[in-house]
This record gives C-alpha cells, sequence and structure tokens, in this order.
C-alpha cells in the first residue's frame, strides 16, 4: 500500500499544520529577516532607510550586545554543566529505587512543571536579603555577619544560574532515567562475574552507553538556556551583569523601538542557536556511532 | 543511598515548602528576626486578599482557556500531520521536517513583534486568539515530534488488517489508529497544557488589561500593580501552582513518557 492515492493522503493530512505554520509562522519569521535590513525606529518611523548589512555591521561593533553574548554563553554553560552533573546523580538515585519510586519522581518533576514565573517568585523570596530563607539559616548557624544581596551585583548571576539549575534538572533526570532503563541488566551481570566493580561498570557501560541520552539532554536544553527569558526578567530584569541576548533583545524592541535593530539581534540569535543544535547534533551522531 | 534519594526530593520541595510557609503568615510574621521557619500565627488573610484585591480568579479562567483551546487546536492539526510523516509516503519531507525544526529554534522573542501587528490589525489584542495561535505555533514541533514517535510504534498490521476489510485509509486512520493512540495522544495533550499555561512573553505583550492577563502575566505584574505584601503574593503563587501539582499528581508517568519519546529505542 503505497504510491499515489498513499502520497495524495499525507498531503492532505499535512495540509492543515503546514497552512497553519506558513500563515501564523511565516510572516513573522521573514519580517524579522527583512527588518533586519533596515534603519528603523518606531517613534521615527518617516526615518527608515534601507541600510542592507548596517545593523549586523553596528552589531559586530556594539561591545554591549558582546558583552550579553559572553553572559549568555556563560549562563548556557555553567547552568547546562551543572544540570547534566545533578540530573546524572538524580537519575542514578531514581532507578536504583524500588520502593517509593513514584513519589520521589512526582516530587523531581515538580519544579520542571512550575511556570517560569512562579519559579522566579520562590527563589526572590528564599534568596530576598530581608526575609528570605537562605539568609536567615545562614545567620542562625553564624556563617554571615551583614545579610548577603544575593540578587545584586556579583552574586546576581549566581543565583539566577542556582533557581535555573533547580527549575530544569528534573528534565535532564528524566531523559537520563529512560536511558538507564534502555541498558539491559545482563550487561552488568557480565561485568560483575568478571569481577569489575561498580566504578568500572558505571565508566565502562553506563556512560559509553548513555552518551546517546545525554546529547539530546544537553541540546534541548542548551537551545532553551541560550534563548532564556522570563526567569532572568522577574528575578533581576537583567540587571547586575545577568542581561542575555534575549534580554536585551525585549529592551531594543520593546523599550527603545528600534525594530531594525532588534531584529538584527534576533536573526544573529537564531543562527548561533542554529549553529549550536548543528553541533550538538554533530556531536551526538559521533557519540551514539558503534565503535 | 537513602539519605542522597531523600536529600533529592528535599531538595526539590524547599522552595515549596517555603512559599506556602510565606502565603500561609501574617506580613508581619515575615519581619521577625529570627524568623519562624513555619507559619506561627498561621492565617488565611493573604488568600482571601488574592480573591479580594486582583483579577485573579479571571486570570485562571483566561489561562484555563487559553491553554485548552491552544491543546486542542495543536492536536487537531498535529496529530494528521505527525500520522503521515509516521506512517505514509512523504514528499519532500526533509523540507517539511525541516520547517517545524525552524519554528522550533527561532527566538520567540522575535515573533511577537510581528504578529503584535497582526493581531492589532484583527482586533484580536487582549482576546483568546491572540494567545492560542501563537502558542499553537509553537507547541506544533513538540507535538508532532512526540506524536510521529507514538504512531511509528503502533503495529503496521493494524492498518492492514483494516485495508483487508475494505477499509479506506482515512477510514482506517479514524476508526483505528485515533482511539488506539489515546495514551499517546494524552502524554502530548498535557505537555502542551503545561507549556500553555506557563508561558509568559507572549502574554505579556498580547494583553493589557487586568481582565484579559493570564496566570503567569498577573502574577509577574502582582508586586507592582497592588503594591501588595509578599506575604500575599506568595498566596497568589501557590494558587497558581494547584493546577500544575494535580497535573504532575495524576499524570506524572504520561509526563516522564512524553519527555522521553523519541529518544527511547
Amino acid at each position: 500500500m503505497s504510491g499515489r492515492g498513499d502520497t495524495r493522503l499525507a498531503a492532505w493530512l499535512l495540509a492543515p499544520s503546514l497552512a497553519f505554520v506558513v500563515v501564523v509562522g511565516a510572516f513573522p519569521v521573514l519580517s524579522q529577516f527583512v527588518l533586519s535590513l533596515w534603519r528603523y525606529n518606531l517613534k521615527f518611523a518617516e526615518e527608515r532607510a534601507f541600510v542592507g548589512l548596517g545593523n549586523y555591521a553596528a552589531l559586530v561593533r556594539d561591545a554591549v550586545f558582546w558583552r550579553d553574548l559572553w553572559q549568555t554563553t556563560w549562563f548556557t554553560g555553567v547552568s547546562v554543566s551543572l544540570e547534566l552533573a545533578l540530573g546524572l546523580a538524580a537519575a542514578l538515585l531514581l532507578h536504583g529505587m524500588r520502593r517509593g519510586r513514584t513519589a520521589v519522581t512526582a516530587s523531581t518533576i515538580l519544579p520542571w512543571a512550575l511556570p517560569t514565573v512562579v519559579a522566579a517568585t520562590m527563589w526572590s523570596l528564599l534568596l530576598n536579603d530581608r526575609i528570605g530563607l537562605v539568609n536567615s539559616v545562614l545567620g542562625r548557624l553564624g556563617l554571615m555577619g551583614e545579610p548577603i544581596v544575593w540578587l545584586g551585583p556579583g552574586l546576581a548571576m549566581v543565583s539566577v544560574i542556582v533557581a535555573d539549575v533547580w527549575k530544569t534538572t528534573p528534565f535532564v533526570a528524566i531523559i537520563l532515567l529512560a536511558g538507564l532503563k534502555s541498558i539491559p541488566r545482563e550487561y552488568y551481570e557480565a561485568a560483575n562475574l568478571d569481577g569489575a566493580g561498580r566504578w568500572r561498570s558505571f565508566t565502562g557501560i553506563t556512560l559509553p552507553l548513555l552518551k546517546p541520552f545525554i546529547a539530546i539532554a544537553v541540546l534541548f536544553r542548551a537551545m532553551d538556556a541560550f534563548r532564556i527569558f522570563d526567569l532572568i526578567w522577574v528575578l533581576t530584569g537583567g540587571a547586575g551583569g545577568t542581561e542575555t541576548v534575549s534580554v536585551a533583545i525585549y529592551r531594543t524592541l520593546f523599550r527603545y523601538s528600534e525594530l531594525g535593530y532588534g531584529s538584527a539581534m534576533t536573526v544573529s540569535l537564531f543562527f548561533i542557536v542554529f549553529a549550536l543544535s548543528l553541533l550538538l547534533i554533530r556531536s551526538m551522531k559521533v557519540a551514539s556511532e558503534p565503535r | 543511598m537513602w539519605a542522597a534519594r531523600v536529600g533529592l526530593a528535599v531538595a526539590a520541595l524547599v522552595p515549596f515548602y517555603w512559599i506556602a510557609t510565606v502565603s500561609l503568615s501574617t506580613p508581619q510574621a515575615l519581619y521577625k528576626t529570627p524568623l519562624d521557619y513555619y507559619p506561627n500565627p498561621p492565617a488565611l488573610s493573604n488568600f482571601t486578599a488574592v480573591f479580594a484585591v486582583s483579577q485573579f480568579p479571571r486570570n485562571v479562567l483566561n489561562s484555563l482557556v487559553v491553554a485548552s483551546l491552544t491543546t486542542l487546536l495543536t492536536l487537531a492539526i498535529g496529530s494528521p500531520a505527525a500520522y503521515a510523516l509516521a506512517r505514509l509516503t512523504v514528499r519532500r519531507k526533509s523540507a517539511i521536517m525541516a520547517l517545524f525544526l525552524g519554528i522550533a529554534i527561532f527566538p520567540a522573542i522575535g515573533m511577537i513583534g510581528p504578529l503584535y501587528v497582526g493581531m492589532a490589525r484583527l482586533h484580536l489584542i487582549n482576546r483568546y486568539p491572540a494567545l492560542v495561535l501563537p502558542y499553537t505555533l509553537l507547541s506544533l514541533p513538540l507535538a508532532v515530534w512526540i506524536l510521529t514517535h507514538f504512531f511509528s510504534t503502533l503495529p503496521r498490521s493494524l492498518e492492514d488488517a483494516a485495508l483487508v476489510d475494505g477499509c479506506t485509509m482515512t477510514r482506517a486512520f479514524f476508526r483505528i489508529i485515533l482511539p488506539l493512540s489515546a495514551p499517546g495522544l494524552l502524554t502530548a495533550a498535557i505537555l502542551i497544557f503545561i507549556f500553555a499555561w506557563n508561558e509568559f512573553l507572549f502574554a505579556l505583550i498580547m494583553t493589557s488589561t487586568p481582565q484579559s492577563r493570564t496566570v503567569p502575566v498577573a502574577l509577574a505584574l502582582f508586586a507592582g500593580l497592588h503594591e501588595l505584601p509578599w506575604a500575599t503574593i506568595a498566596a497568589a503563587t501557590v494558587v497558581s501552582v494547584l493546577p500544575v501539582l494535580a497535573l504532575v499528581a495524576l499524570f506524572q508517568q504520561r509526563i516522564v513518557e512524553g519527555l522521553t519519546s523519541g529518544v527511547e529505542r
């Protein structure tokens, strides 16, 4: 059962969603590409002019853009690494459980399912310098003199990373747990017979077979982390060295009304995330090739 | 090992415990030194304040409607597409996949401006379609991904049997495949619903009146709007967590399946 009728049916089934993507999606995406070639401030709309790649040339020389790009990269690198390490630990702990797994898994995925705004509110309550739980506990233990301003300059990025790690480690843990479940038990039994210890089994069996799962978790997380907006917008508003590219685009488009320049930033972010995902997909392929 | 497992659950739950404590405390009790780590004295006044002062019940209703409509629309157009990709000969398949992937990768923040202009022209600002249409666009790639995976795990003999019985392919889809796919559809539905319930950026820009806001935006703007004490903000946050809490408690297994579909072999 293939051939003409089959292909025609497929076209009919695909038509609604393709039409939807084109009607709702194509216009906003393409207009960003077009706008990025114009000097266009909404407040001075009559002065708009075609500038070709001028916005991109300005972007390359824009120190604030480079700073934000660096802060975004730093945020992505540190938080995804921590999420991977903690997510792996959590997956191993959950995998070894016989009783009570449902309850622990449910409480583990809870942070992931929350609105980011809610997670951000929760963390601003924990980290508040006057009424926050963290400072109170540190004070009681005698570990703190002056109240620590967690969301101020210097520590703001650390706080944002902690909140992000808390919220998204569950996602990594669930993906890696699926990976652990896919490894046949016999492999470990055989290794055990050969006298391999737990560490040896972990580095020799678990890690290599987990690689494709690690790659997928890192791919999804890195793509989201690089475009992060709401957590930072609510926690710090981008102050204290936490402005990422998405927050900068929001500022440029909606505060400064710089449609042209903001669109050039959007298109650049798109290509950076695209390149990042290609890189990760390639490493994923390398990782899952049989040796 | 058990200590580590309990530690894991505690680390995930401490922020929940703290916000519940704050929401049940009197605003004054939060400024005591040293701070009490449980509500002392316990008070429900913050919750009554949330519902008295603000449009919060309306915001909850908005979120429910937007998330439900998004889920229905995404499944209605996404599941036939996924079926075609999983089972039929699709021409220009890689171009279609690239289109979905492109939508998934493009920074959502850049789509808002043009979509706002479009919605404003159609007089849809502050109305449900202004959120439902973009949310459907953004959740479509994930839904197609999950459902394609799900359809391809169903045995092919099902359709073959239907075809032998004289069913058309379309009929086979509606009569046999769709009912059997209920678990996969439910999994996708939960993930779409959670995404739409949680979305913030579009909701912030596409709504401008307190009556039209969804829960996340209402929460984020709460402090500035009413100069409310932290205790009341905490109470509003707790209210907005409850639906998600219920979904996770009821459908934990489905959520895990949805997140891991496509990575399992």
